[in-house]
């Protein structure tokens, strides 16, 4: 495989994780706000964004090894592992090692979830709101097409689209349906220990 | 005694006769029935949406690769030929026809170039 199609490989496949990883955290969201429609179960919103995580590492795992097997950065497996451990755009690289770190965290951890807990499972999953504008600043930093039309529009486009998302959770808040009748029960509960 | 002639699709299945004119088992079953077939078009469409995100994130790989191929090759795509000689005698060197590009080179250019060391 030449040294040039495994670059465009890498850019190709960066692009891609970047739209996949947005995606997985816009459904992410619209998950934890139990949103549902006519024909659209919520069990449909968190199994894409399961599925669609899945595919975003399988992707970053082509970003990362077509990047490590090119010989014209010399980057070497450790970069990889060990942020900041590349000679070769030293800080840029080591956000990139780290935001694939903090996914591939998130991600044993939600299918480890039976077998840690869930506050352990939610306290690890608070760290895809690090992982998700770590990477984006990779990208934007190391990334050799970033002033280009076609990567700045997908990049602004995916930071709109997670920053509408985020607002939507803030201010729609919890739509738990439990959590009136758990609010009810507990104050009794308070009261009866008073009496 | 006089044979039972009734068809056995108008006996009631309820084994509890007096429940059967209370509880509604058909309008339940066809409640189910109707839980059962949009549970079943929910997970199609879910293996429809994976299996098009997986072709799509494909298909991007190659898209992305390539207007990025387009836009930045990563190769120069000029050849010019170099030549650098210097005279140990005068102590002078002259330099012609270097190539050169702006973009990032992943690869070299082709070209003859020759370089002599010396001088004062």
């Amino acid at each position: 495989m030449s040294d040039t199609l495994l670059w465009y490989t890498t850019r190709g496949a960066g692009a891609v994780s970047l739209v996949l990883l947005t995606a997985v955290i816009v459904l992410g969201i619209l998950s934890a706000l139990r949103v549902q429609a006519a024909g659209w179960p919520r069990f449909l919103t968190t199994g894409l964004h399961r599925n669609l995580a899945l595919m975003t590492l399988v992707f970053l795992a082509l970003h990362i090894v077509t990047a490590v097997v090119d010989p014209f950065t010399h980057l070497g497996w450790l970069t990889a592992v060990v942020p900041f451990s590349s000679s070769y755009r030293t800080f840029w690289l080591g956000l990139g090692t780290i935001a694939f770190e903090l996914l591939l965290a998130i991600v044993v951890t939600s299918l480890a979830r039976g077998y840690i807990g869930h506050a352990a499972w939610r306290l690890v999953h608070w760290l895809t709101y690090a992982s998700w504008p770590i990477a984006v600043i990779h990208g934007i930093g190391t990334g050799t097409d970033t002033l280009s039309a076609w990567l700045l529009a997908i990049t602004v486009t995916c930071v709109i689209a997670v920053v509408a998302a985020i607002g939507f959770r803030v201010t729609a808040g919890s739509r738990d349906p439990l959590k009136e009748p758990r609010t009810n029960f507990q104050a009794a509960a308070q009261r009866r220990e008073t009496r | 005694m006089k044979p039972n002639s009734t068809p056995l699709s108008k006996v009631s299945a309820c084994s509890q006769g007096r429940f059967s004119g209370r509880v509604n088992t058909g309008a339940m079953n066809g409640n189910t029935q109707d839980r059962i077939r949009a549970r079943d078009a929910a997970f199609r469409l879910l293996n429809r949406l994976t299996t098009g995100a997986a072709v799509g994130a494909l298909a991007g790989v190659g898209v992305f690769g390539a207007v990025s191929a387009s836009t930045i090759p990563g190769i120069t795509t000029t050849s010019q030929s170099a030549s650098t000689t210097t005279s140990t005698s005068t102590g002078t060197s002259t330099s012609t026809g270097l190539g050169s590009s702006s973009t990032p080179v992943n690869s070299a250019s082709s070209g003859s170039g020759v370089v002599v060391s010396g001088g004062t």
